[in-house]
């Protein structure tokens, strides 16, 4: 029973650290309709960010300016998106494929392309043991992290002004700009706000998972099921499909080792063919 | 006289014609085929690359490359071999079979490579040797060491440079039961080269009176290991057997640490490529492994070739030779003789002259014989246990060697072998 809830716990971290990933993907997708590839290597910039910064100004400053400087490049990055808006779908998809594959070689240029590895902050290193518990003190702190950043989105989108332009905006954008509101600022302030949560998960993901640079691609992964689990355009969604992927996935590996990953894959089916625009979605662009 | 002019000059310049023709013709007929030879001497000998640049191997991949690139670099400014420069083309196998295949036929179709060297993954090397054996091209498979590759799936036209798994469990396993314990834990790369490796493992387990107490399978692409690392600590084993590589090997290394599981029991790689220790850091480097060779070995010639190598590779991701970019050199290295001694590039003629050959300047304590029967590479090991941080001398020095097996203690005895090289006859002829 302890090994039980010790795995359940891991998997809750797990899908927490899963949800924050799939959260920025699900911003981008929901209120502009962009399947965003390039998520996955603004994950990876914010570890090998932090991997520059953490000697210089230490490892709270990089969890601090890592998902800045990524945010900044995310609105850089929607400057260029605009020209997609309104067009197919594909030319937003395509540019940002082609901007991952830009940034992944922008990586490997500038951190090489070996593996690297990220120290946790020394009084986060090792595990710790509380009565039948043990775990790593590290992704404890990870876990309670994920939840201190899904309520700050959380309250963000429901209890300000500009969460409610966002949710206006993802629901009838024609609507919110005959209203006046500046609906370009919203989709660029959204991009950034998607890229940082990508780059936070980057930079705490990073002394778990060691960093290379695809690393991102093989994150963003279970951050898509994630959000085709959720369903599009919910936070709820988001946060619900992380949590059922990162359990399933942890209590697969106890008793079927082999099958963690096929795991995630066999819940997205189930769920897709109960409800197949996910848990809590709405139409989206991709049912086009 | 006019007249005798008139018909005397066309005769005179018929003649002239003809003796110039003559002239020329004889002319052509020896600076014909000395410039047609002149030209083929000059004609570079290709050699295909196939290393990972991108993937779970591309730390090693890249450190193979390295090796190659010297060996080919040393024999140009020697003059080449044959009288003909050495010309590489590089490909990124990607740490994928299917991408691999692809990309070496392209080099065999579209570069008309004559000989193909690399891999670090088994499941590349693989189909990439079948590949060779059917167009008869010689494949030096550099870095793998599933033990298939020279076993039931060993080929005419492929040499394996890496030692094997049954050599590092079979160095290791006493080691292990007489120092660390007899209850072992088995984390097994889901692919032919881990299952390779614990079935290795298995068996010596068996024979030095180990027991086996559970076994996780890590599928590829795993990044994430807490769920492993804690079962391995409700299980309590005294040994943990990580058959992983690349960046699994890596991210488990990585997490272990964070998780303190390398101090809940023994840990031991019996294969440790040393671009996996060094991308984790002495700070994240334990356990115990094999390996077959580093920088700092005190043998005949190493010197030399480590200044050789950090003088190329300055600012490289690894500035020093290790175990996979040794591997890298000595295998094209020995190629490029292989082709000297046979003074063709046709393959059945390199393959005679690569069979059975010992090769002595190997910067190791005994020389390495490349076996006939199975043309796996008999070398000596070293069991070797990671450093600690205070212990290095520089940021290289991470291991520390506790003992060696000479290449007849280490290398498997030909009865147990499976391998049954195709007849030359059933072997195409490639190059020349």
């Amino acid at each position: 029973m302890a090994e039980l809830i010790t795995h359940v716990l891991n998997g809750v971290v797990l899908g927490l650290l899963y949800a924050v990933i799939a959260l920025g993907f699900m911003l981008i997708l929901g209120m502009m309709e962009v399947i965003n590839f390039s998520h996955g290597v603004l994950f990876a910039l914010g570890g090998y960010l932090a991997l520059t910064l953490q000697p210089h100004v230490g490892w709270g400053a990089a969890l601090v300016l890592a998902p800045l400087a990524v945010g900044v490049l995310g609105l850089v990055l929607e400057v260029g998106l605009r020209r997609t808006y309104g067009r197919d779908p594909l030319f937003g998809l395509l540019f940002t494929f082609g901007g991952a594959l830009a940034l992944e070689e922008l990586i490997r240029m500038v951190w090489g392309p070996q593996g690297q590895t990220v120290p946790a902050p020394a009084f986060l290193a090792g595990p710790f043991h509380v009565g039948f518990l043990f775990y790593s003190k590290y992704r404890l702190l990870v876990g309670g992290l994920a939840i201190v950043l899904l309520a700050g989105v959380w309250a963000f989108l429901e209890r300000t002004p500009y969460g409610a332009i966002i949710k206006a905006g993802a629901y009838d954008s024609e609507m919110v700009h005959a209203l006046g509101i500046n609906l370009g600022r919203a989709r660029m302030a959204v991009f950034g706000l998607g890229a940082a949560l990508a780059g936070m998960a980057g930079v705490v993901a990073a002394p778990m998972w060691g960093l290379k640079p695809t690393v991102g691609t093989e994150a963003v992964m279970p951050a898509l099921i994630v959000v085709v689990i959720g369903g599009i355009g919910s936070f709820w969604g988001s946060v619900i499909g992380g949590l059922m992927l990162g359990i399933a996935s942890a209590l697969a590996n106890l008793v079927v080792p082999r099958g963690s990953i096929l795991a995630m894959y066999v819940l997205m089916t189930i769920v897709l063919l109960w409800r197949p625009r996910g848990l809590l979605g709405q139409k989206s662009v991709l049912e086009l | 006289m006019n007249i005798e002019a008139t018909h005397s000059t066309p005769n005179r310049s018929r003649r002239a014609f003809m003796r110039t023709g003559v002239a020329v013709g004889v002319g052509v007929a020896f600076v014909g085929p000395w410039r047609w030879a002149r030209a083929q001497a000059k004609k570079p000998i290709i050699i295909g690359l196939t290393c990972d640049a991108t993937g779970t191997f591309a730390d090693a991949g890249q450190a193979d490359r390295r090796g190659m690139i010297l060996a080919i670099e040393e024999a140009n400014a020697r003059g080449g071999v044959l009288g003909r420069p050495i010309e590489h083309r590089s490909e990124d196998t990607e740490s994928d079979a299917s991408v691999a295949v692809r990309k070496a036929q392209r080099l065999i179709e579209r570069d008309k490579i004559d000989f193909m060297v690399g891999a670090l993954s088994s499941a590349i090397a693989a189909p990439l040797s079948e590949l060779a054996q059917r167009s008869g091209m010689i494949y030096c498979n550099s870095n793998s060491s599933s033990d298939t590759v020279t076993n039931e799936k060993c080929q005419r036209v492929n040499f394996v440079w890496d030692a094997n798994n049954w050599m590092f469990a079979n160095a290791l396993g006493p080691l292990v039961v007489k120092t660390l314990g007899k209850k072992w834990f088995f984390l097994t790369h889901d692919y032919v080269w881990g299952k390779s490796a614990t079935a290795a493992a298995r068996e010596v387990m068996k024979k030095v009176g180990a027991e086996e107490v559970g076994e996780l399978m890590i599928p590829q692409g795993t990044r994430d290991f807490s769920t492993q690392l804690l079962r391995i600590r409700s299980v309590k084993p005294e040994v943990v057997m990580a058959n992983l590589a690349g960046h699994e090997h890596m991210a488990m290394r990585e997490q272990a640490v964070e998780f303190g599981s390398d101090k809940d029991a023994a840990w031991v790689f019996p294969q440790q490529d040393f671009p996996d220790l060094f991308a984790v850091g002495p700070k994240k480097s334990f356990g115990y492994f094999c390996t077959t060779w580093h920088y700092n070995i005190d043998a005949p010639g190493t010197k030399e070739f480590v200044d050789r190598f950090r003088k190329r590779w300055a600012g490289a991701p690894i500035e020093v030779p290790d175990n996979v970019s040794c591997n890298g050199y000595i295998a094209t290295r020995e190629l490029l003789r292989a082709i000297e001694r046979a003074g063709t590039t046709k393959s059945h003629d390199v393959i005679k002259a690569l069979e059975g050959h010992v090769i002595k300047d190997n910067f190791r304590k005994y020389p390495s014989t490349i076996r006939e029967w199975d043309h796996l590479v008999g070398q000596m090991l070293y069991l070797a246990r990671a450093k600690k941080p205070d212990q290095m001398k520089d940021k290289y020095d991470m291991i520390e060697m506790i003992a060696d097996l000479s290449p007849d203690q280490a290398s498997p005895p030909k009865q147990i072998s499976k391998c049954k090289l195709q007849p030359f006859a059933d072997t195409p002829v490639y190059g020349g």
